[in-house]
């Protein structure tokens, strides 16, 4: 499974009642060592509940700085926002996640007591979605379109994020609607190579406002539309 | 010593390359129908740009972000595809606008039609794009540009009533020959024009082709908050040239050749020359930037390598954009569409279309995870936020008053 099926789908408690759609996914660095990342991030929670925008704006966090009247808004239409612990999980559906429990009114984070994120904690939608990566040489090689996603074979423990995943054809699952599946049809038939591509989160050195990588991009198999018009097109032309 | 002419350069390569075709149009045809009772919207405009501008230097130079990328990641994959749509196809126009406003420019000079002259036009931008360095190419058009300053010196030889001026400009409200919704069109239009949204885009990008950090921060305020204003005193020149000698004598500038006509009462041949050049270098520099802007966006979007920091074959895809729209505007501009009304409908639609980079900039300055201690400061956020509320207006009034004043006619 991929970060983002879980983003839209609504978590339904128990008795049925709907506590409102997925907005992010939160991470916590503790999962097993994956390449020489070390520690890979494992799911420690979903956040959900309200209106998705202020979320995606990352206008709900506290260190947000203004302007006052925005944040003093999206923090009131974000004051139901949820974060639902995965311990918490039933199953995950089509469309709903389920919980295995009744979730009572006013309760904020359900089963996170003997649980709190500590350490290094990332909102998956907000930092790590949609980042730059670069390569070992600071050059640019695409955008974290999605993260795959692995299940534990142990019951009740989160999955951890061993890839991302890049290129069209994981970007077109993201725009989503018609626009996302021609988008994907039409890539799925020009392309060369396999896509989305995946990259290990092994291989990723450092997450700062952009995704750094331990290798060459050309070692990872992704620049094929690059190297495409570099060699018919561009490489053609005097002083490339 | 070296930082300080560094900066020096900043300023004046802001200052020159201030002005584009959007202005130069916009500025003449309001000064000629309005006098200077819109004066106030290029400073509201000139505000604008700066505050965003700054804004978007201050991210790139911190987090190394430049807008698209910072579009993308706060309005996710789906959203900012919709913003990039649209900003593509907007600094397109914009593009071809300024294409068309080179050719029209050496039409004035050489009599020969400019329609000869675009695809010449349309070529030496992209060699320049694909031979000069970074710094160079913005630098040398940029400075050039400052022979725009004849329009300010023209002003000051026609020597006109400028308590007349002033008061003019102290008064807001059409004249007595105007309607209100004209009025308000040509307003959208002088602010479209001071603030177009690829003025952004280039600026951060450059911030990043150049290898800006927090040690720049000096160079990015330097640049916005001296050269940008000195840019818009220009306008404000060509402004009250037209409202002087135009708007008297009853000539509307429909014509790059009548937008010329108060340097040429003013200063004669020799003011005629600096200007087209000058013009020339200041529509040249808009080129280049809106150009490398349509490659920008959409390698921010997708996450491609971009930038001329390195080699064209370093960032292939990029350059293929950049080429493939130059060749697409030069299309455009051969289908024989008048470039000045290109030129008014690119700045009218860039004005409507400013929230959808302005927004995500406003909120991630303001994020610590994007610029560490270099938040916004209060009073930059309350002004921030009014221009917010001020864009958001423009941009639902737009459409209605295009049509209801068919663009202004």
């Amino acid at each position: 499974m991929r970060l983002a099926g879980f983003l839209g789908k609504s978590i339904v408690d128990r008795s049925g009642r709907d506590l409102g759609a997925i907005h992010d996914v939160r991470l916590v660095r503790d999962g097993p060592a994956i390449g020489s990342f070390g520690a890979s991030y494992r799911i420690h929670s979903l956040i959900a509940g309200g209106p998705s925008i202020g979320v995606r704006l990352g206008l709900h966090r506290e260190e947000l700085r203004g302007p006052w009247p925005l944040t003093a808004i999206f923090r009131r239409v974000h004051a139901g926002i949820i974060a639902v612990h995965w311990n918490q999980i039933w199953s995950i559906e089509e469309e709903v996640v389920r919980l295995r429990s009744v979730l009572p009114a006013g309760e904020r984070e359900p089963g996170s007591d003997d649980d709190r994120p500590t350490g290094d904690v990332v909102e998956a939608g907000l930092q790590l979605l949609d980042r730059q990566i670069i390569d070992v040489d600071g050059r640019m090689a695409g955008k974290v379109d999605d993260l795959d996603l692995e299940f534990s074979d142990e019951p009740r423990m989160p999955p951890r994020v061993v890839a991302i995943v890049m290129g069209p054809g994981a970007l077109s699952n993201r725009i989503g609607g018609r626009l996302g599946s021609w988008i994907g049809d039409v890539y799925g038939r020009v392309a060369e190579e396999p896509s989305p591509a995946e990259i290990s989160f092994g291989i990723v050195k450092r997450i700062d406002n952009h995704v750094e990588l331990a290798l060459p991009r050309d070692d990872l198999g992704i620049m094929g539309l690059e190297d495409w018009v570099r060699t018919r097109l561009i490489s053609k032309i005097p002083g490339s | 010593m070296k930082k300080f002419f560094e900066i020096f350069l900043g300023i004046l390569t802001a200052f020159g390359g201030f002005v584009d075709i959007g202005d130069l149009v916009a500025n003449a045809e309001t000064g000629a129908r309005f006098g200077m009772s819109l004066a106030w919207v290029v400073v509201i405009g000139v505000i604008g740009i700066v505050l965003f501008a700054e804004m978007s230097g201050r991210v790139a130079a911190i987090s190394g972000r430049p807008v698209f990328d910072v579009i993308r990641e706060r309005l996710g994959a789906r959203v900012a595809l919709a913003d990039l749509v649209a900003s593509f196809l907007i600094n397109f126009l914009t593009l071809a606008a300024e294409i068309g406003g080179l050719a029209l420019v050496l039409q004035l000079a050489t009599d020969l039609n400019y329609l000869l002259w675009v695809p010449l036009a349309a070529v030496a931008v992209w060699i320049v794009i694909w031979k000069l360095s970074f710094s160079l190419m913005e630098k040398i058009f940029g400075i050039t540009g400052l022979l725009l300053v004849v329009t300010a010196v023209a002003l000051w030889r026609l020597d006109p009533d400028w308590g007349r001026l002033l008061s003019d400009a102290a008064h807001p409200g059409p004249p007595a020959t105007e309607k209100w919704p004209t009025y308000l069109f040509f307003a959208v239009a002088l602010l479209g024009a001071a603030m177009t949204p690829y003025e952004v885009f280039f600026f951060s990008s450059g911030a990043v082709e150049e290898h800006w950090t927090r040690r720049d921060l000096m160079v990015n305020r330097a640049n916005v908050y001296l050269g940008f204003p000195l840019g818009g005193l220009l306008s404000l020149a060509i402004m009250a040239g037209a409202a002087v000698v135009l708007r008297p004598r009853g000539i509307s500038a429909d014509h790059l050749s009548q937008m010329a006509l108060p340097v040429a009462v003013g200063l004669g041949k020799v003011g005629l020359a600096i200007l087209y050049v000058g013009m020339f270098a200041a529509i040249f520099s808009a080129a280049l930037e809106t150009a490398l802007s349509a490659g920008y966006t959409v390698a921010q979007y997708l996450g491609w390598q971009w930038g001329k920091y390195v080699r064209p074959r370093e960032a292939s895809r990029f350059h293929l954009v950049v080429l493939v729209s130059i060749v697409a505007s030069l299309g455009l501009v051969l289908t024989t569409i008048d470039p000045i009304k290109l030129t008014e409908y690119s700045i009218v639609l860039s004005a409507a279309a400013l929230p959808l980079t302005y927004f995500p900039i406003l909120v991630v300055a303001n994020d610590p995870q994007y610029v560490d201690e270099y938040v916004n400061s209060r009073p930059t956020n309350v002004v921030g936020f009014a221009y917010l509320v001020l864009l958001l207006v423009v941009s639902i009034a737009t459409i209605p008053l295009m049509i209801w004043t068919r663009v202004g006619a």
